[in-house]
């Protein structure tokens, strides 16, 4: 039964790759209609905060904006006031933690052309409610009333939530939407997120701890746990970066001062376009219904159907491929030559009756890498690398996350081969020697195991066959240079370099955003 | 239900190979998928900075690479650009193999030469950058080095080929005292390859039939319009406070190059700037074979006294058809006062592909 329903959805995907519209995948540097950043972060005790730039690249008109703020922050299963986060210095959890998915949501409108930006942890709000006290929180500057934009546009009723709460991880989420809130095919939206981690605000007072566990402050290197690296300040003299200091003082003999440096990494938001050509029954552009006659109901129409549920990708229901000249499509006998006969038609869908409305995500995300441990033949500093995926179906309706089998697939340099596969529900960050052990030089990750600086890793959801979601992810990677003392589990973090993952090829499952109802 | 399992997982498999080898063209260069030729806007051997190169062969089997460096630095480098001190726009080319699947780097200063002694990766040892199958000889830059890396899918005769087989990643890193290992990290640009390739020297992107291009387009276009977010010049980060700035470097590489010749693509780049009140600046510029250059040095219409808003959004486009097409990236620096910054780099979006043809014209072969 399983089988034959592998088949068919190959031979389905076949005849996606040879018929119907030219479609791209997921795509990080072209405007869309649906975006994701798939990691933002604030944690205060470390000076981390993320910010988040948004456009309406429409050069006349506003944008209505539903954006989804998910907080992904594993909570510790015997005290759900603590966080999971390893590298926070707040006090957080030694024990079992439980993954954590709630979301917020927030309307805004962009007005043609407009940039902005806001941190997570602070939001934006309109500016006659900001405060004269706190100029620097940024805020809507076209508030409709004291002033608009040169074509009368303006930015009233927009609101960003800040994160519910410090030490926050999770992702974003923003669709294009009309002034009902109804979700529709605009490919206007671009973004950029960078993370920071800035110095603390008092360099002279700068604290010791543990760089493998920055909650435990120390005072010297064997107070630190094994596992929990070096006690450090990450603090250097800005005359002479490879002077540690604690305070001022220390460096003096540089005339200099004591500070940690600014960390800045950023990557592009994911976007999934929205389909904007009226299609034909059978996929194939048009303008009128003439151009559809005989196929299928006739009809030329835009695939949007304007409701709750926003499909990406996957085929059209009902459509099939001819038996013998496998590259024409068909719904019905009549559609192919003589003598062929209508195969392997796409099933009917309850949730996409008429296909996809949105570009779909990508069958097979593509990761180069350092392998964690090699050294960077520049800095001569030790490399690292987390990724973070996030599955492409999202459930807002009902907080219902589901769970992905993820497939690795590893390359070396030697083009030897090594794969593992683990979870993934909702949102999961992990340094790559940690998805197959705990034990992180033993990992296939390592570049101990694999002999090489260099790795090229295929990533893939593992398709089931349950039609109310798919199995496809959307990801980024962060790259960390580490200080000396460093282990591959405990980066003594010097820098860090975030960046966009390619993808590959497509598939017939559809994945599905649902949106709570307006 | 094991070998049905197995069945299952030939038959995927053999299907999404097939999905991915069919699958449609995509319409414009693109930072997220592998192409024929690939691009890398910004390298760097100069300072402090060094330029680590990931090479990638996303295909089961063997492809050969065939590259171009091109030094866009000035002839006197200390000196401003001007008729007299114009980028050198000397290239110097190699052959690479990539075999199944095969992974490859190199640090751009040193370049890469056999090394079949050289020391695997171990629990003992990090220092293993030769390690791995030898992609071929690769020449080290000279320090002072600013400038692009292009590389083109080849069959083994040399011909240019519609593989659509590599990927690419560039990280800038500073070795410098103050700097060490601050790193940014982009995206190549990959141009997909299309049917129509005719294999020979002169390589068509976009555009339709004209005698330099008699079967059209063979590869995809470039983009009509390049987006970037920028903060105002002079505005500080938020997050940092007022004792912050932000420098914003933009390196753009038209997409028209004559290897053949000697003649580097020019390009008169046109910028809209719309702040957060919706207003708009503009400016041009004009860039020969490669530039990378600050914003605050395009007249005043990025500085935040002229805006008056911390962040800008950017249209940027060739200003006629007559001009190359061009792609480029950002790289942001965030500093407080007094501190050396962090780096952030970023690829740009953009709209549109050209309507007119972009040509990258290779030498002769043997």
């Amino acid at each position: 039964m399983r089988l034959g329903y592998y088949i068919t959805a190959g031979l389905a995907m076949m005849l996606l790759a040879r018929v119907g519209v030219s479609r791209a995948d997921v795509s990080s540097d072209q405007p869309a209609a649906v975006l994701l950043f798939p990691r933002v972060a604030v944690d205060s005790t470390i000076g981390v905060d993320t910010l988040i730039r948004l456009g309406n690249t429409n050069t006349t008109t506003p944008l209505n904006v539903h954006c989804f703020l998910v907080d992904a922050t594993p909570v510790c299963r015997a005290d759900p006031t603590l966080t999971c986060l390893h590298d926070s210095a707040a006090p957080h959890c030694t024990g079992p933690c439980d993954d954590r998915w709630n979301e917020t949501d927030f309307r805004l409108i962009l007005t043609s052309r407009q940039p902005i930006g806001w941190l997570i942890s602070q939001g934006m709000r309109d500016c006659r409610s900001n405060p004269a006290s706190d100029p620097n929180r940024p805020c809507f500057q076209l508030d409709g009333i004291v002033r608009t934009g040169p074509g009368g546009q303006n930015n009233a009723g927009s609101n960003i939530l800040p994160a519910p709460h410090d030490q926050f991880i999770g992702y974003l989420q923003c669709i294009a939407v009309d002034d009902t809130d109804t979700p529709i095919e605009r490919n206007d939206l671009k973004g950029e997120a960078t993370i920071l981690r800035s110095p603390t605000p008092d360099p002279g007072a700068i604290v010791k701890r543990c760089s493998g566990n920055p909650s435990e402050e120390c005072k010297v290197d064997s107070e630190c746990q094994q596992d929990d690296g070096p006690c450090d300040t990450g603090g250097v003299c800005d005359q002479n970066s490879s002077e540690k200091c604690t305070t001022n003082a220390d460096c003096m003999f540089d005339f200099g001062h004591c500070f940690v440096p600014v960390d800045a990494d950023g990557y592009n938001a994911v976007g999934l376009k929205a389909i904007t050509t009226k299609q034909c029954p059978n996929g194939n552009a048009c303008n009128t219904n003439a151009d559809c006659a005989g196929i299928g109901n006739g009809t030329c129409a835009l695939p949007n159907d304007h409701n709750n549920t926003l499909c990406l990708g996957g085929c059209t229901p009902g459509q099939g491929t001819c038996s013998v000249t496998r590259s024409q499509s068909c719904f019905n006998n009549s559609d192919c030559p003589t003598r062929e006969t209508c195969v392997d038609k796409c099933p009917t869908s309850d949730l996409c009756p008429v296909g996809p409305e949105y570009d779909g995500c990508a069958n097979i995300l593509l990761l180069d890498h350092f392998l964690d441990g090699a050294a960077d033949p520049i800095s001569g500093l030790s490399v690292v690398t987390d990724l973070t995926l996030v599955p492409c179906t999202q459930d807002y309706l009902r907080q219902n996350p589901n769970k992905t089998t993820v497939q690795f697939l590893v390359f070396n340099e030697f083009e030897q081969r090594f794969s593992t596969s683990t979870p993934v529900t909702c949102f999961k960050e992990f340094r790559l020697s940690n998805i197959d052990t705990t034990t992180n030089v033993k990992s296939i990750f390592s570049a101990a195991v694999n002999g090489t600086l260099t790795g090229q890793t295929r990533i893939r959801g593992v398709a089931l066959d349950d039609p109310s979601h798919g199995d496809t992810l959307i990801g980024v990677a962060r790259e960390f240079r580490c200080g000396p003392g460093s282990t591959l589990a405990a980066c003594n973090v010097v820098s860090t370099s975030a960046f966009n993952l390619h993808s590959q090829g497509r598939r017939p499952e559809v994945d599905l955003i649902y949106l709570p109802p307006n | 239900m094991g070998r049905q399992s197995g069945m299952r997982g030939a038959w995927l498999g053999a299907l999404l190979s097939v999905a991915v080898i069919a699958a449609p063209a995509f319409a414009e260069v693109t930072t997220e998928r592998p192409g024929s030729i690939v691009l890398f806007p910004k390298v760097l051997v100069a300072g402090t900075i060094d330029t680590l190169i990931q090479l990638s062969n996303i295909s089961n089997s063997l492809v050969h690479v065939h590259c171009f460096y091109v030094d866009g630095s000035l002839e006197f480098p200390d000196l401003p650009p001007s008729q007299d001190n114009q980028p050198r726009w000397q290239e110097v080319d190699f052959d690479i193999w990539l075999t199944k699947q095969q992974p490859t780097h190199w640090v751009a200063s040193t370049g890469r030469r056999p090394a079949p002694l050289a020391n695997e990766c171990t629990e003992t040892n990090s220092v293993c950058n030769d390690a791995g199958l030898f992609p071929g000889r690769i020449p080290p830059l000279a320090d002072g080095f600013t400038g692009e890396l292009k590389c083109i899918e080849v069959d083994s005769s040399g011909a240019p080929i519609s593989g659509n087989h590599l990927k690419g990643e560039v990280t800038l890193v500073s070795d410098g005292p103050f700097t060490n290992g601050d790193a940014s990290k982009y995206n190549a640009l990959a141009v997909v390859g299309l049917d129509s390739n005719d294999a020979d020297n002169t390589l068509c992107l976009g555009g339709g039939v004209t005698t330099q291009c008699p079967r059209g387009a063979e590869y995809d276009a470039c983009p009509q319009v390049t987006l970037l977010d920028s903060f105002s010049v002079g505005a500080n980060n938020p997050q940092l406070g007022p004792n912050s700035s932000v420098s914003t470097e933009l390196t753009i590489m038209p997409c028209t190059e004559d290897f053949e010749r000697q003649q580097p693509g020019v390009v008169t780049v046109q910028f809209q700037v719309t702040n957060e009140f919706e207003e708009i600046f503009s400016a041009s510029t004009k860039v020969t074979c490669w530039s990378n250059f600050n914003i605050s040095t395009i007249r005043g219409v990025f500085d935040v006294n002229t805006t008056g808003t911390r962040f800008l959004q950017t249209r940027m486009a060739p200003a006629t058809n007559q001009d190359s097409g061009f792609v480029g990236v950002v790289e942001e620096t965030h500093r407080l006062s007094g501190t050396p910054g962090s780096r952030a780099a970023f690829n740009l979006f953009t709209i549109g592909e050209r309507s007119v043809a972009d040509v990258i014209t290779l030498p002769e072969g043997p």
